[in-house]
């Protein structure tokens, strides 16, 4: 070996130890802070490469990671992506345009007093187990299914609909089974309400919520520079509905053997409007007003009999229009926030009388008023007054009182209970022990998938 | 059938009228920016200056994770030119919908003019899954890094980057007012360094998970949290572990944010005689950080002050600065 060969291991051996020994030196003298140190050298190297190149950062990691998910059918098969390349769909089982899934299950525990109601008997019983998906159809518009079995019910879809939401002047259409936009709560599902039912006059003119298969148009736009309107207008058929119940709908409770009725035709479909328009008065308070009117003409329908051909019936018309007026109040710095909500309907239509076999016109008049408190993100107390002329027998009215408190146990988890007062009366003569409270304890909880939506 | 109720067909074409008629024309002569938070709009103001009008979405005073959904920040999002977001999922709880209903293509993830200043971050507190078993945790990582004001220099850089990138006619203008924040950026990072070094080894208990960031980069030693997962309300058997803990371990300091209840954080010091202390998680919580160079300096002192620290003089950190 001659003399240079020599010098080169040298060279070499001590180049090796003195990286070797640099190295552990780093390690003994405490992980921590030389972690901490190379993460704050290496952000220091990104910030001088992005600006010696000049080039763009990658916006957004949120709007990649499907291309990650491409690969599950690479993965499957065990193929290394260097040796095969990325196999994208090939697979049969892709998952990467799978839909969002989530649940929502709702448990209600009642007790009644004062009345013997078959109805309302004292029970623990589930009001819904909720299953929706949610996706993108294509660059147009997206597409939602909400699935919900009852106690004791069929499971039944409440809404399958698409939204096309990229058309021109912020205009949008909603298409499929829904529940039509009418009034603040309408178009709200059980487990989203601040209380555990909605006012007891939704019930009763709408049947809760206005559950239909039909087409809405949407649109919103600025008033001014800081006021948002918005307007909907729908037209359905098959809306559900019995005898004196024009829109049965989906309802849980109080359904009064609602059932399905035949489908409309194009010269008799229903019609639904909502116009709401919102204001910030201040930096922490908010006013929104809105309307709604929700339109049936006659109709004639085929009512099939247990034997025999089918009966021909003539369902009666019916308007309802309404109004809303919401005052909201938050404090950020304590996370507390006040609403108080008012909303009158008055409803117009004429009644088959079932057992007189009479039509019957008649007009009626209902509303609540009602506020809720939360002092924290986990806790909100809140009262309701209501009281409503029945749209289906004259003189014959009922009112309300409720008062519940929530515990939001975190953001997914809710528990509340409620006491609600209930005067069954006919004008000028009270129903003779048709009073009744009713205490509801209520649990509510979400999981998987789980988005929030403005409402308005 | 006899209506008392306006032609809904009447109706509908004056409503489409004016719907129509309705969004007025965008000003030309400035870029019309929205920021989630008040820390990023600092920065584009300081980055875009005559060039930008800026909105913040969230107040500093606000939880940054619920912000209220108002149908106003629709016309806000609608109108705007560029939308800056914090990223790694901070504003999940209420952009998402926002971004998806205000009809403006300009600013929807993927369009130059929408820019996630997360970009450049690397996130601390990566969860191996995502499992709600742990509280409200975010998927891609803490996303408080805004009150790490190194990482908040990143937070310009990308700023610059993303209005650069969608308006790169004015980009020697952002270019040179980035150079001139950066200079004043770095001068106040080395203030920092020395102002907070008494904050080195200090243990302290957050409320909630923000101060991860702004702990790891000033030295002090987080250990434990308020809440016992985050998002979720303290109980009482989490907050006598706490009481336990803080003896043991004597840990020195509370830090709440604003919005935070005052009850637990007392009933501690009661407990223990631990100092509190209220901190903005944000820029413009209180009038005293408004703009992120006040805020985050607002903040070193304020704990350096409850602590009973000594804060050097502007005169002894020049004379460090020229050391």
């Amino acid at each position: 070996m001659t003399s240079t060969k020599l010098l080169l291991i040298a060279l070499i051996s001590s180049a090796i130890a003195l990286l070797g020994g640099s190295n552990v030196r780093a390690q003994t003298e405490g992980d921590e802070p030389t972690t901490k140190d190379l993460l704050e050298r290496i952000e220091l190297l990104e910030l001088e490469i992005g600006d010696l190149k000049q080039t763009p950062v990658s916006q957004s990691r949120r709007t990649e990671p499907d291309r990650t998910t491409d690969s599950a059918g690479s993965t499957s098969m065990g193929a290394s992506p260097g040796l095969m390349g990325n196999l994208g769909q090939t697979t049969r089982f892709s998952r990467t345009f799978n839909p969002s899934l989530g649940a929502a299950v709702d448990v209600i525990g009642n007790r009644q007093t004062g009345s013997d109601s078959g109805e309302h008997q004292d029970r623990f019983w589930l009001r819904a187990a909720e299953l929706n998906l949610a996706a993108q159809i294509d660059p147009f518009g997206y597409a939602y299914v909400i699935v919900e079995a009852g106690e004791g019910e069929s499971v039944s879809i409440i809404e399958a609909a698409a939204v096309m939401n990229r058309l021109p002047a912020n205009f949008s259409v909603k298409g499929g089974k829904i529940l039509a936009d009418f009034g603040k709560f309408g178009q709200r599902h059980d487990h989203e309400l601040p209380f555990v039912e909605k006012p007891l006059v939704y019930y009763d003119y709408i049947g809760g919520s206005i559950n239909s298969t039909g087409l809405e148009i949407h649109q919103w736009f600025g008033i001014t520079d800081e006021i948002p309107l918005r307007w909907s207008a729908g037209v359905y058929n098959e809306l559900e509905g019995h005898g004196h119940r024009v829109w049965g709908g989906h309802h849980h409770g109080h359904d009064h053997g609602a059932e399905p009725f035949g489908k409309r035709q194009i010269d008799n479909f229903a019609y639904n409007g909502r116009v709401t328009g919102y204001g910030d008065l201040t930096d922490n308070s908010s006013l929104q007003v809105g309307a709604s009117c929700l339109w049936a003409p006659e109709i004639q329908a085929f009512h099939q009999e247990a034997a025999g051909d089918p009966v021909e019936r003539w369902e009666t018309r019916r308007t309802v229009a309404g109004a809303d007026v919401t005052y909201k109040w938050t404090d950020p710095a304590s996370r507390r926030e006040f609403i108080f909500g008012v909303e009158g309907f008055k409803s117009r239509g004429t009644f088959l009388h079932e057992e007189e076999e009479e039509i019957e016109d008649g007009d009626a008049c209902g509303g609540y008023a009602w506020c809720e408190y939360a002092w924290s993100p986990y806790w909100a107390a809140g009262v309701m007054g209501g009281a409503f002329e029945s749209a289906m027998h004259d003189n014959v009215g009922q009112r309300e009182i409720s008062t519940w408190l929530t515990w939001k146990i975190s953001h997914y988890n809710w528990l509340r209970a409620q006491y609600r007062f209930n005067d069954l009366e006919r004008h000028g003569d009270a129903f003779a022990g048709e009073d009744f409270s009713e205490f509801f304890v209520q649990w509510i909880f979400v999981f998987g998938s789980h988005a929030h939506g403005l409402n308005w | 059938m006899k209506q008392n109720l306006l032609n809904p067909i009447v109706l509908i074409v004056l409503l489409a009228a004016l719907g129509f008629a309705g969004p007025t024309a965008a000003a030309a002569d400035k870029i019309k920016v929205v920021t989630t938070i008040p820390d990023l709009a600092d920065m584009v103001r300081e980055i875009g200056r005559d060039l930008v009008e800026v909105k913040s979405i969230a107040k500093g005073s606000e939880d940054m994770h619920s912000i209220p959904m108002k149908p106003s920040y629709l016309l806000l999002l609608n109108k705007a030119d560029m939308l800056f977001e914090v990223g790694f999922d901070m504003e999940h709880a209420w952009l998402p919908d926002l971004l998806y209903n205000c009809r403006n293509e300009k600013i929807q993830p993927g369009a130059p003019g929408f820019v996630n200043c997360s970009a450049r971050i690397t996130p601390m507190e990566v969860p191996d899954e995502a499992n709600r078993a742990d509280g409200d945790t975010h998927p891609e990582g803490n996303p408080h890094y805004n009150l790490d004001p190194r990482r908040g220099r990143l937070m310009a850089v990308t700023i610059c980057d993303g209005l650069r990138r969608a308006y790169p006619a004015s980009a020697k203008a952002f270019e040179a007012n980035l150079t001139d924040y950066l200079a004043r950026f770095d001068r106040k990072l080395a203030e920092w360094e020395i102002l907070a070094r008494p904050l080195k080894g200090v243990k302290v208990i957050t409320y909630h998970r923000s101060w991860t960031y702004f702990a790891a980069r000033f030295g002090l030693d987080v250990r434990a949290e308020i809440e016992p997962k985050p998002g979720i309300a303290p109980t009482a058997r989490h907050v006598a572990r706490l009481i336990g803990q803080i003896r043991e371990e004597k840990i020195e300091l509370v830090i709440k944010e604003l919005y935070y209840s005052n009850k637990y954080p007392e009933f501690l010091r009661e407990k223990t005689g631990i100092k509190v202390i209220n901190l903005p998680n944000m820029s413009g919580g209180r009038p005293e950080t408004e703009g992120y160079f006040n805020f985050v300096e607002h903040n070193i002192r304020a704990i350096l002050r409850t602590l009973g620290k000594p804060i050097p003089t502007r005169e002894e950190i020049e004379k460090e600065l020229q050391k």
